[in-house]
Order: structure tokens, then sequence, then C-alpha cells
């Protein structure tokens, strides 16, 4: 297992970029490309990745729409293939796995937040959230999830646990989707636009969430986002451009999200 | 808007699926409406013409022997209009071709003059000639099914003597549009027809010279049918006569009548289920299609598109299927009405009228569909005539789901899925339940369909191999002593023969007046028993009367009770029985006495029949001299009997129950297609949802169909509910004197009807499977509904 915490390509070099404290990696992407046939048009949405994610950052993909951000998260979210590179997580070749083998990573390593919160209308919050553990439930290579009023308390829903989605705001559902995906205990959460759909003091409610749930859990903590202001709380961001990376940095003193500013 | 009209027509395109599901619905209605009501305007005008054109009799009555002057005081009688007397009998028939003997009604005919009432139409050669004793009519059917043609010759022993007639014509009657041999179930052509001899040689047949024992009369305009029926009565009350009667109780008539009745009322019930269900239907997708265009409406009204022309645009979308449906079902249904004529040909026989599809039918079942597409689309266009641009343009919020007690109290066994399952049950409690019953009403189609295969099978049953275990029956002229057995075990080849004691009677209580006859079931083991609806034999009755239920309804009868019998045989008119017990039984319709109170009843024997059972190597001998036998009035065989009926239910009842079963299978596709593809819609966002939560394919297929399942599993019970009361209604409506369907509902019925639904329902869930494997994963993480 590679002792480096992070490679960036940068015009074709790649630079290992070594850290402080020694985490253990669990995604290594080598060389990912992603080309999709849209109609008679082909589109490069990924043009030669490097990357290593550890356990316990927390990572914001900036880019612009069309940065290819979203492709780069359902590939490590075993949503997506690439067209060629590898990535594995831990000892999971993700590249060669197939539908049924995603499937399950998914259901044992991926927790995952939407743009627009995707919660089941007919559950209250803490049935949405239980729906996780029940899935984890009689799966032998699960681990113990935590209560799941524990994980809407984690997120601040602790007094909204018999609440429909059709009774919550929006921030509101977005913190039971967060505690519906880290309610598993799962070793990566992955966020499209979390706070997308939000305004600014709801946002910020829902990073804290996120925030909390890495601490805590010690969660690997991938968000992407085209809101650059976000990046203060980060560990590291990495700024993605027509596919490529074009930027990494690296926070020393990560601000809580209470402080952010955008 | 052309560019409106070419978005309603790619929005056709892509819910192509369902529009055709719903338009197959509202063709099975309209091709019902088409084909029943056709039928219905098609038999009633041919009946109507036939009568009037041939001037079929509005009374008739039967008398033992009445000379010519009781004719002429008969169309005396105020009120009469007309009178035709004739003699009529049974005979039978050697007819070339046939080993067994057939049975025909023998009528006597003028020749010196045309009839007045009951006229023939001679289908092919003419009339008898004047003075032509060896020149006969046959009657088409008869005719046909032996084929017999002009030129052709039967032989039958008449009047003692074996004569050979040469048939001269072949001829159609309004008394006998539908030809059936008294006390069978069905018509058997073959071996029961109708012979026209002139007068002179059926009145030497029936030892009636210079007399007649059958009257026809037609009523004067505006005179009272009671009233001359009365009259008649009087009148004849010396002659012996068994009460005259209307053409309400004339067996050709009624079966016509109750025919024609029947069609109309399905015509009115089919397309009314399948309308309704269609109307449900579009509903649904028409309430879907305006949601999920919530955005694309609000943008063309904030672009000033007017309230008018976007109803215009969906009712488009709604007026499509049905038209469709509308058309696809006329085209069918004037098919399927000139099968049903061609079906009817052979049971109703009318001279020269042929079917042809009515503009009127086809036009009306246009204009059923319209109400019907308006029913469904209804909601959908309020919802676009309400939708404000502002508001369209937002997203829609969650569905709403709240707690209600009853919510708590269901959900609380279950976890997640099946909480999922239960709340969006109760959350659309209507749509569930108008899918339940759609489905439901499919399943009732089958259980009809195949209850009234189980109900003949069950009759075929009690009737052929409890009730009738002999070979042949045979039925004499007039009762014989007890002599005539022995007399028939001398056949070569008889190995046992039965005496049957069966006299018609006219039977009379409390004012009202039913046929039957009185009976003596033979001691065990019988050849010919009394069966009851069960199947269970009865015994002989030790004193008092054993009488079918049908006729104690009938003449509101008690047990206890004494009824009179008019008989048109033996020493007395009429007889007292008293009702000892009831028999709830399915054929014919009876009165069971026992041997000592039936002689001393009639006085003497009085054998009307044998029954017999022969070696079958011995049975063309055994026919060969029935066929010579002098006062044999009719042979019934067993086989050939059970085999016309066999024959004649796997062609009428078959087409009945391939289409039965063809209609509600699109019924209940129709609904669950529509509502499978429905949740597939709504729902997509969260299954797919999910699926990127790690639920696996089969998982995601399961919480989808879950609430399917409970909808199919609901509406199966509903189902056959429906259908076993749709059964009772039939049992009702079809309750007659010749038979009374029983009222089972097995194993074959149910299980038909639940491989139906279970076979529609897994058609849908691999629809519903295919597309779940082709959600977009990607597409959730980004999209909003």
């Amino acid at each position: 297992m590679s002792r480096r915490g992070a490679a960036v390509q940068l015009g074709g070099d790649t630079f290992p970029l070594e850290v402080g404290v020694a985490k253990r990696t669990v995604f290594h992407a080598r060389g990912l490309t992603r080309t999709y046939r849209v109609g008679d048009v082909e589109v490069q949405a990924l043009r030669g990745i490097d990357l290593e994610l550890a356990a316990g950052e927390f990572v914001v993909i900036l880019g612009p729409s069309g940065s290819g951000k979203s492709t780069l998260l359902n590939i490590l979210g075993g949503l997506d293939a690439p067209t060629s590179g590898t990535v594995r997580f831990e000892d999971h070749d993700l590249t060669g796995a197939d539908a049924r083998a995603l499937t399950q990573y998914r259901r044992e390593h991926v927790g995952f937040v939407f743009q627009f919160y995707n919660l089941i209308p007919s559950l209250t919050a803490l049935e949405n959230v239980a729906l996780a553990t029940e899935l984890a439930h009689g799966d032998p290579h699960a681990r113990a999830a935590q209560d799941p009023a524990e994980a809407l308390r984690l997120v601040g829903m602790g007094d909204r646990l018999d609440h429909f989605p059709s009774q919550l705001s929006g921030g509101e559902q977005q913190r039971v989707a967060i505690a519906r995906a880290v309610v598993k205990k799962p070793d990566v959460l992955l966020c499209d636009e979390p706070t997308g759909a939000l305004d600014f003091e709801t946002g910020k409610l829902v990073l804290d969430a996120l925030r909390r749930a890495n601490r805590e859990l010690g969660t690997l903590t991938v968000v992407i986002t085209h809101n650059a202001g976000i990046s203060a709380m980060a560990d590291r961001t990495l700024r993605l451009r027509s596919g490529r990376i074009v930027d990494e940095s690296r926070n020393a003193s990560p601000v809580e999200p209470a402080a952010l500013n955008w | 808007m052309r560019l409106l009209d070419r978005k309603a027509r790619r929005d056709l395109w892509h819910l192509r699926g369902p529009v055709l599901a719903i338009a197959l619905v509202v063709a099975c209605g309209i091709a019902s409406w088409v084909a029943l009501r056709s039928m219905y305007h098609h038999l009633r005008a041919a009946q109507a013409t036939y009568y009037r054109a041939y001037r079929f009799g509005d009374a008739f009555v039967q008398v033992r022997r009445a000379p010519a002057e009781a004719a002429r005081a008969l169309a005396a009688l105020p009120g009469v209009a007309a009178v035709e007397t004739r003699a009529v009998g049974q005979v039978v028939l050697d007819v070339p071709g046939l080993a067994e003997p057939a049975t025909v009604r023998l009528v006597g005919l003028p020749t010196d003059r045309a009839l007045t009432l009951n006229r023939l139409a001679v289908r092919r050669g003419r009339l008898l000639a004047a003075g032509a004793s060896d020149e006969a009519l046959l009657s088409e059917g008869f005719a046909e099914a032996n084929g017999l043609v002009v030129g052709d010759s039967v032989g039958a022993v008449l009047g003692g003597r074996w004569r050979s007639l040469r048939v001269v014509g072949i001829a159609l009657t309004p008394e006998a549009v539908y030809e059936i041999r008294p006390g069978d179930l069905f018509p058997d052509n073959r071996r029961y027809g109708t012979l026209w001899t002139d007068a002179a040689t059926a009145e030497a047949a029936f030892g009636l010279a210079g007399a007649w024992n059958d009257a026809s009369l037609a009523l004067a305009p505006g005179a009272s049918e009671p009233a001359v029926l009365a009259a008649v009565d009087r009148l004849l009350a010396r002659y012996g006569t068994a009460g005259a009667y209307g053409r309400s109780r004339h067996v050709s008539h009624r079966f016509l009548s109750d025919e024609i009745e029947e069609n109309r009322t399905y015509s009115r019930l089919l397309p009314a289920v399948f309308l309704g269900v269609a109307a449900f239907l579009l509903h649904l997708v028409l309430g879907r299609l305006v949601a999920s265009q919530r955005e694309q409406l609000g943008m063309l009204k904030a672009y000033g598109a007017s309230d008018a022309t976007l109803i215009r645009h969906v009712a488009w979308l709604a007026a499509v299927p049905a038209l469709l449906g509308a058309a696809l079902g006329v085209g069918f249904g004037i098919w399927a009405a000139y099968g049903f004529a061609g079906i009817y040909a052979e049971f109703f026989r009318f001279p020269g009228i042929a079917f042809a599809p009515r503009y009127g039918v086809v036009a009306t079942a246009v204009l059923v569909t319209l109400p019907a597409a308006a029913a469904g689309g209804l909601a959908a266009l309020r919802r676009v005539a309400r939708l404000a641009p502002a508001e369209a343009m937002r997203p829609e919020p969650p569905t709403r789901f709240a707690h209600a007690r009853l919510e708590r109290w269901l959900t609380a066994p279950f976890g997640a899925v099946g909480r999922m399952t239960v709340r969006g049950l109760l959350r659309r409690p209507l749509r569930a339940a108008a899918a339940t019953l759609g489905m439901a009403l499919g399943v009732s189609l089958v259980v009809v369909g195949t209850f009234t295969y189980e109900a003949i099978g069950w009759m075929r049953r009690v009737q052929f191999t409890l009730a009738m275990r002999d070979d042949i029956a045979v039925q004499f002229e007039s009762p014989q002593g007890e002599a005539v057995l022995a007399e028939m075990r001398r056949l070569p080849g008889v190995l046992a023969a039965e005496p049957v004691r069966a006299v018609a009677a006219r039977l009379l209580h409390d004012g009202r007046v039913r046929d039957a006859a009185v009976m003596v079931p033979a001691p065990e083991p019988a050849l010919r028993r009394a069966v009851d609806r069960r199947g269970r034999v009865l015994p002989a009755p030790t004193s008092g009367a054993l009488v079918s239920r049908w006729i104690v309804d009938a003449l509101a009868l008690r047990q206890g009770d004494t009824l009179r019998a008019a008989l048109l045989v033996g020493r007395r008119d009429t007889v007292s029985l008293r009702v000892a017990e009831t028999v709830d039984d399915l054929i014919g319709a009876g009165v069971w006495v026992a041997d000592a109170e039936y002689r001393a009843l009639l006085g003497g024997d009085l054998v009307t029949g044998v029954a017999l059972r022969v070696d079958p190597a011995a049975r063309g001998a055994i026919y060969a001299r029935l066929k010579r036998l002098p006062d044999v009035q009719s042979v019934a065989v067993r086989g050939a009997t059970l085999e016309n009926f066999d024959g004649l239910v796997e062609r009428s009842f078959g087409v009945t129950l391939l289409m039965l079963g063809a209609f509600a299978g699109a019924l209940m596709l129709g609904v669950v297609y529509n509502t499978v593809r429905l949740a597939l819609a709504e729902r997509g966002r969260e299954l797919a949802s999910l699926r990127v939560l790690g639920f696996t394919h089969p998982e995601v297929a399961r919480i989808l169909l879950g609430e399917q399942a409970v909808l199919a599993t609901a509406a199966l019970p509903v189902g056959i509910g429906l259908g076993a009361l749709m059964a009772w209604g039939l049992v009702q409506a079809a309750s007659r004197e010749a038979f009374r369907l029983p009222f089972v509902l097995g194993w074959p019925t149910m299980s038909r009807a639940a491989m139906l639904l279970l076979g529609t329902f897994l058609a849908a869930a691999i629809l519903a499977w295919v597309r779940l494997g082709r959600l977009d994963l990607v597409a959730v993480l980004k999209t909003r509904e």
C-alpha cells in the first residue's frame, strides 16, 4: 500500500505529494479516461486522471459544469466505468467489476449524498435512515451499523425522526440524506453538490453535518461542487477542468463550516 | 398550433404502450357493444319480419280430438281473427343414411287452400300437390343435417302401415325457428325435425279422420289475450284440452325471445364494464402525463398559450386511444357479429334474412366512447387549466405523506420496504381500489365464462351418467300395457328393458299453470332415475308427489298443498296430487308419484315408453326393428344425443369462452400494465436512488411490484366474488322449464381465473424487470423530478 497521500498530474508529469501524517490510501486511480457518445457527438469527460484518496480525508473537488467532476465521482462510486485506466478501492478492482459486484461494493463501502436529497417520500426520516441499515442487515460483510436515531442526532435531526420528507425543509431533507449515507459507517461518503439546491445558511448547516460525520466517524468524504467557498473547510482541494486535474491544494487549517463565506 | 400538434403526436408515440393497452380495453367494450347490439337488432328484426310475413299464431291449444265444428266455433269467438286447425303428433322416421330412427313432428297440411296462419317458407321444391298422399315436406335444418334433398324418400309407420314418402319440398315455419325435441337440452337437427304431409295422411296417422288435435289462433287487434285464452279453454273443455297458451309459452318463441333479451342485457353490461375501466386507465395515464409535463405546460403558459389551446392539446391525447379503440372495436365487433350470426343460423332458422351490419349501432359505438374518454380525461384537463405558469416552473414538492392512526397500525409489523408498500397504497386508496376493481372485473369475466362451461359439464354428468343410463329410450304414441315390456325384451340384442311411466300434464294451482311430466321412478337398479342437482338418486315417494322446485316455485306451492294435473291420456281429464316433498333438480320439470298412485290416478298400467340396454353389436338390427314398430312416437339414442350435446357445447360455448378469456385478458393486462408503468414512471427516480444506495436489481423490483402484487392478490377474491355474483345472476336468468344451470364454482373456474391474473401479472413483472435494468443511476444524482 502506498505511503503517498496523493499524486497530481500537471502537463503530463506526475508529482508525488508527500504528506506529513501518513494515512491509509483507500482509492488508487491511474490514467482514468471516460468517453461518452451522445448521439453522433463524442464527449471526452475525463482525459487522464491519476488520484489517490486517503482514509478520513475531507476532499473537495471543484470545477465548472462539464469539467468531469461528476463523472469522476460516479466512477469512484461504482456507478460508471472508465473507458481506460484503473481504479482500485482498497483490494477491490472497480475497473473490471460487473454490475452485481458494483452493487455489493456500494452497499458495503459507499455512502451517497445527492443534490436533490432523493429521500423516499413514503418513509419517515427515521425509516429512510433505517432503510440503509436494513440493507446491511443480514449481509455477512457489513460491519455493525450505527443506530439510525443516533445518525439523525449526529446531523442535528434528532427531533424530527417521525417526519415525512414532505414535512421537512430542503436543508432538513439533505441532513436526513446525510444520516442515511453515514448510518452504515461507509468507508467513503460521496456528495454531489450537496448544497446546490439550498440557501446560504441552510447549506452551512448541511456542511456542518458532513464535517461532523467526517470527524466523528472518520469517513473519507468527497464533495464535488462548483462553489469555491466550500474548499476552505477541506483538507484538500482538487480543481478539474476539461477532464483533467489542473490544481491541487492542501489546507493545513481547515475552517469550521459556520465560518464559511461565499 | 402546428408545433403543439407535433408535440401531441410525439407524446402519443412515446406513450404508445399505454395508449395501445387502453385502446384494446376500449376495443373490447366497443366490440361487445357492436356485436351484441347488432345481434339484438338482427334477431329482433328477423323475428318480427318473419312472424308478420308468415303469420305466426298468437295463441295455441292442443286437444285430444275435436271435430271441424269446433274450429268454426273457435273462429267465431270474440277477439279471434283467424284459426288454423290440424292433426299434429310425433312419429319415428327412417332416414336414408341414418342408422338410428329419427323422430319428427308430423304436421298435416291442407292441399286445397293456403294456410291462414304459420305459413311455410318453401326453401326448395314446392308445396304438396292436391291429393298427393305420398308427398312430404321436411324442415330445412333436419334435411340439411341429414343431407336430404328434393326427390329423396323417407319412410315411417303411419296409422299402423309402413309408408314411403317422397320429399317434394324443404320448408321453414315460424313455429320452429328453434327446433328442439320436447325434453331435450339442445336441438339435434339430425334426429329431430318437422315433417309435413297432406291433412288426410296426418289425420290417419293419429286416428283423427275428419278431426283435429292442434289449433293456432290469430288475435284481433286490441283483443285481450287472457280473455281469449279463457274463452278457448271453455269452448274446448269437452274435447280434452291441456289449456290454451299465448306466444310467451310457445317453446320456439320463448327460446328465441330469451336469446334476444340476453343480447340486449349483455350489450349494455359488457361495454359499461370495459369503458369504465378504460376511463380509469386514461385518468391514470393522462394524470401522469400532466404531472411529468408540469414544467413544459407552465412554460407554454408563460409564453402565452391559452388554457383552451392546452386543454385541446391534452384532450387530443385522451381522444386518440378512445377513437383508436373504437375503430378497432367496430372492426372486431362487425367481424364477431358475422361469426355470431353464423352460430345463430345453426340454432335459429329464418328465411332469407341475412345479417348485415347496422350503421346506427356503429355510430352509437363511437358516441359512447366519447363520454368514457371525457370522464377519463377530466381530472387531467382540470389540472392543466389550474396550472399557474410560475408554480409550474418550480419543481414538484415531495409526494405528501402523513401519519394516520390506521396507517400506524397497518405499517407497524413491517420493515421499511413493507411500509413503503402500505403507505403507497393508503396514499391513493381510490386509485388502489379502482385498479383492484379493474383486475377483479377481468377475473370475474373468466369466472363467469368458465362457470358456464363447468355448469354445463355438471348438467351433462347429472343427465347422461346419473339420470339416463339406458342406451335407447322408446316412447309410444299411446300408453301400452305391461305386455309391451316382454315384447321388447324378446328383441334380439336387448339386454334389459325397463318401463317408463311418464305422462305429459298441465299442472294448475292458484290460477297458475305449468307443463310437466307426471312420472313413476323405476325400482333400483334403474336405467332411468330421478336425480337432484347434487346427483343424489331420489327414491320413489310412498305417498303424495315429489315435485321439482321449478314447479313448486312457479305454482307458489307449499309442502302439503294439493295441485291439479290436466292429463291428455288416461281415464280422467284431471287428477289431484298432494305435494309431499320438493326436489331440487336440474333438467326438465317433473312430478314423481308412487307406482300404486300412478295406476290409481290414470287407471291401468299406462306404460308410455321403455328404456333399453342393448348389446352394441345388435344396435343396427334393433334400430331397424324400431323404425318399423307401430305406435312408436319417438326414439332417443343416448350416445347420439351425447355426441350432439358435446358438439354443440364445443362449437357455441367454446367460441364464447375463448372470447371472454381474450376480453378478460385484455382488461387485466390493460390495468396491470398501466399501473406498473405508472409506478415505474412515478417512482423511477426513487428506485434509482435505492439502486445507488446499494439495493440490488431484484430488491428494487420487489419494492416496485410489491404494491401491484397486493392489488392483484386482493383482486382475485374480489373478482371471484363478483364472478360468483354474476354467475348467480346467470343461474337465475337461465332458469327455465327445460333446465336450470347449477351454481357450481369449482377449482377449474377459480384456478383458471387465478392463472390468467398471474399470467398478466408476470408479463407486467417482466416488463418492470427489464425497465428497472435500464434505470439511469447516474441521472438521479443530478436531476430533480
